[in-house]
Formats: C-alpha cells, structure tokens, sequence
C-alpha cells in the first residue's frame, strides 16, 4: 500500500500493542490498514469492530463507518 | 438573411421552418441551406443574453430542483453558450435492449445513428483522433476507463452567424417567440406557427414541413401548449412530457489513494459485462483529486488521530514515522449516470399560471426510480470494492449509498432528455425513428427530448447526429402536405 509503511513494518518487527477503547479500535484498525500496517494489532478483539457501526457489504469486504475495506485487513486481529 | 422580428415581420417561402436556433435547429437548418432549401430559423430570444428572454425559462418544480432557467441559454446559439464541450458517443449496447422500469429502447439500429457520428464531430470541432482516456481500465473488468473528447468547446452563435448572416436560403428571425403550434384536423398537418414579440405584436409563419428544436422541456411544453393539437387527441401525444431524463450526479462518497493511484481525475465507465451482469445503467464515474490534500478532512483527521495516538501509548518515535507520511492523495467520487425512461415518473406537464408570453408554464417533476436508486448504489457499491481490491486505495461511501432506506442525494447536469420520445409506433413515443411526431403529416422534433434512453455521455454530440440525420431524411424525402 505505501512503502514507507511497508519499510516502517518491516524494521519494526515486535507488535504494537494497543489497550484502546472499542471506538478507538475502530480508527486504529483504519488507520493502520490505509497505512498498509494492518495485522500489527494483537490482544484485542476485533469483533466489536462489526457492532460498532460495522458490517458485511459482500463476500470479501466490511463496511465501517462507510469505508469498504477488505476483510485481509483485518484477519490476523480476531485473537 | 437576418431580422430581429419586433422590426421585420415579413416571411417569405419556406421549405421548413425551425422553430430554435440552438445546436439541433442550426445545424439542422444549416445542413438544409446548403442543400438549397428555403428555411426559417426562429429565436425566440435576441442575439445575445436578455433577461427577458430568459425569463420565459422560468419553471414550477416538483421533486428536486433541475435549475432548469439557469441551465438552459434562451438566445442565438442556445445552451451551446455554455456548453463545457464534453463530448461521450453511444455505444452499440445502448441500442442492443429494453433499459429497465418496462419502455422500450431505440427503434433505430446503433449502426443507423453512428453513421451520422462523423459529421457530428466535425461540427463540434473534435480531433479526428477520436474519443480517449486519461486513465486505465481499473483492474478487474467491471469498469473500463471512460473514453471522450473535449470540444473547444463550439459556440454556435460565434461559429455560424456570420454564414447564416450570408445565406440566401435562410432567413433567420429573433425576439421571434413561438407561442402556438396550430394543428389542421382535417388535413393532418401543421398549418402555421402563432409567434408574438417582446411588444406583443402577432404573427405567424407558414411552411411545408416544421422542426420543434426548443430543448427538451419546451419542445414538450409546446406540445402540451397547443390547444390544438392537444384536442385532436392523437394517441403519440399521450407521451409528451413523459419519460423525462436527466444524468444523476451523485456525491458517491470519497476516498484516499494508493501511491498506484496516480491521476488527478481519473474517470471510469461499467464495462458491458458488468452492466449485463448486474442490471444496471452506465455512466461516467470519476475519482477527482481534492487539490489542498492538507486542508481535506481525511488527511488532517488521521494526522491528528497519529498525534493522540502517540501521546496515549507512548510510541511517540514510532508514530512520528507515520506521521510524517505524504499522504497520496484524497478526493472525492462523482457520477454521470443514465437515468432510465419512466412512464409515470420524472415528467413535464403543464400549470394553468402563464408566463409573459401567455404560454403556460412547465412544471418539471423529476424523481428517481427504484431502478435509478440500484443503479447508484450496486455502482457504488462496487467500485467501492473494485477500487480496493485493485490497490488503488480505499473508498468512504455516503450512508445513502450503502444504507437503503435512506434518500439518495442527487443533483443535475444539465442534460435534458426523452419527452418526445423516439418510438417505433404511437403507443411508446411522440415521435417515429424519422423524428416525425405520430400522426402529424409535417412536424418533427430535433433535440435530445426525442432520446429514447439517455444512455451513459453528454447528449450534445448525440443530438447533432441526430439533427444530421433528421436534415438526411428531410433531403431525401420532400414535403409534400396541402401547404
């Protein structure tokens, strides 16, 4: 998605982790996934991230707060 | 030859006789000229911007606001005053089916009206170069990337006063209103046009044949005006004023892009097979580029989001990283797309108040069908997701787009379209594949109003072909009524 993300990702390599509310969970998954630093999210369930606003559009993306992004994004945080 | 009408009301004889000087009625009258043929041209405006003219534009509206006075020119040359020149052809697949909501398409062959394409572009002053993108195909083959040329853009009035100044052939009249379309019963035809002035002094025009080329709501108004033809009761005119169609131009949402996202404005069409698949219209989708990307809420939201987030989790040197980040590029998503025809929805009809003229007003009534509706959010929708999935960045859709019970946005383009529609018989349309209204042995109609469907471009360049081919089959086919 954008190099300097990917750069920043690869010498970075321990997790962020993150103790946020479920609101801020939300832009913190954006954030990170229009940065292309998703999945660096870990101990927090992402399922709020579906009652807050969230949803299926189709098969393969989720519709948050009107952003469609794929669901890749967003794999590797339901821990 | 040319007049103003309040000073000269002295007509000679005429082959035809074109009632409007924008785009359709001068290079239909023009096309004619050339060939020999003895036209009057009438403008009912003067030959520059008068606000009484312009007046007689004024509209009563019902549903949302087409800002129909402002966006059509009541003077010599028309709206091509302001046209912006865009210039997108038909495409095969608009004349291949039935659009939905239940009207029929075109009655003609896409090969009979592209035939007149290539004059249509010398007129319009486009380079023989054709019709190309600024963009590539989004990956994915559901939107290809819209393919149109730019006009310079042709002003008729500058570009062709000074050879229908010179013409023999045409006697061009202006402060020249019509006010009446006068229908014989007995012999099937127009007998003669009832014109006034700014001062309200009559008269009328006579001709073999006559061309209705005011623009898509006042060829309707006109229609629905004359008392007599609206007695005869001929079964075509059941649809005048009907199947109204403008473009939808919908704020889709917004989006941010990728570093592979690199034009300012990129502009998508649906490919054939996503249209096929998905029951939709067509029409142009283009991602702009906002210009101050700093200023623009998305870029300064997540910048400041870094800032909390840095402050909260103690990962200030790392935040700072991202921080830094150029962000791409922001935009927002705009639409031109079809409308479809629609028997009992977007119309013209008529209001009992009058305007200056004593020429009843229009009253424009334009509403989405639930077609129109799951054309703009299935296209929505889908780009929203063709766009990520290519890699070109992400998209935020407008709650109406993804939340159906919620009324869609929607404004104009200034398109007007279908209310003297094209039909193969009287039971469908106001007019034949010849442009002739049904029953009426020498009127026919020039202009987008006889558009069958709107299909997904700008319609100026479509309703010159159209005009050029109106001007063919009048050449071929003389006159021959009891006038």
């Amino acid at each position: 998605m954008n190099n300097q993300a990917e750069q920043w990702v690869a010498t970075n390599a321990s997790p962020l982790k993150v103790n946020a509310s479920r609101r801020n969970m939300i832009r913190i998954a954006l954030a990170l996934a229009f940065s292309g630093c998703a999945g660096l999210i870990t101990g927090s369930r992402m399922s709020p991230l579906l009652s807050l606003g969230g949803g299926d559009i189709e098969d393969g993306f989720v519709l948050v707060n009107g952003w469609v992004i794929p669901k890749k994004y967003f794999q590797l945080e339901a821990k | 030859m040319i007049s103003d009408f309040q000073d000269h009301k002295k007509f000679g004889a005429y082959d035809l006789c074109v009632v409007g000087s924008g785009p359709a009625g001068i290079t239909l009258a023009l096309q004619l000229a050339r060939q020999g043929l003895r036209i009057a041209l009438l403008e009912g405006g003067g030959l520059s911007y008068d606000e009484a003219s312009q007046s007689l534009y004024a509209v009563k509206t019902l549903g949302v606001d087409l800002y129909a006075q402002g966006a059509r020119l009541r003077y010599f040359g028309g709206t091509s005053n302001h046209w912006s020149g865009r210039c997108r052809p038909f495409e095969a697949a608009d004349f291949s089916g039935d659009p939905l909501g239940g009207m029929p398409g075109w009655p003609i062959a896409f090969e009979e009206f592209n035939r007149f394409l290539p004059e249509a572009m010398h007129i319009l002053d486009l380079p023989e170069t054709g019709f190309s993108a600024v963009n590539p195909d989004m990956p994915g083959g559901k939107f290809s990337a819209d393919r149109f040329a730019m006009s310079s853009p042709t002003r008729y009035a500058s570009k062709y006063l000074e050879e229908i100044k010179a013409s023999k052939n045409i006697d061009l009249f202006y402060n020249c209103n019509c006010v009446d379309v006068i229908y014989n019963k007995a012999t099937g035809d127009i007998s003669s046009i009832s014109l006034v002035d700014y001062k309200k002094q009559r008269s009328s025009v006579t001709a073999l044949r006559y061309v209705l080329a005011l623009g898509a709501i006042e060829n309707a108004r006109m229609l629905l005006h004359s008392e007599t033809l609206q007695a005869a009761k001929l079964q075509g005119m059941h649809w005048a004023g009907r199947c109204f169609m403008e473009h939808l131009n919908i704020s889709l949402g917004s989006f941010i892009a990728s570093e592979q996202f690199k034009y300012s404005d990129a502009q998508y069409f649906p490919s054939d097979r996503f249209v096929g698949l998905s029951k939709t219209g067509r029409g142009n989708i283009s991602f702009g580029v906002v210009q101050e990307v700093n200023s623009y809420g998305r870029t300064a939201s997540t910048k400041n989001f870094f800032k909390n987030l840095a402050c909260n989790l103690g990962v200030s040197d790392k935040v700072q990283f991202i921080e830094n980040f150029n962000c791409p590029g922001a935009g927002t998503i705009g639409t031109l797309l079809e409308q479809f025809p629609s028997a009992e929805g977007s119309r013209i009809t008529l209001s009992e108040e009058r305007d200056a003229l004593g020429v009843r007003k229009a009253v424009v009534k334009w509403v989405l069908s639930p077609e129109d509706k799951m054309t703009i959010r299935t296209i929505g929708r889908e780009i929203a997701k063709n766009f990520a999935s290519s890699g070109l960045g992400f998209v935020k859709l407008n709650d109406f787009v993804t939340n159906d019970s919620l009324e869609i946005q929607f404004s104009h383009h200034c398109h007007h379209m279908g209310t003297t529609r094209m039909a193969s018989s009287s039971r469908w349309g106001v007019v034949d594949k010849n442009c002739k209204v049904f029953g009426v042995s020498n009127l026919y109609i020039a202009g987008s109003s006889v558009f069958s469907t709107g299909g997904g471009g700008n319609p100026t360049m479509p309703l010159v072909q159209l005009a050029v081919r109106l001007a063919d089959h009048l050449l071929k086919n003389p006159g021959t009524n009891s006038h």
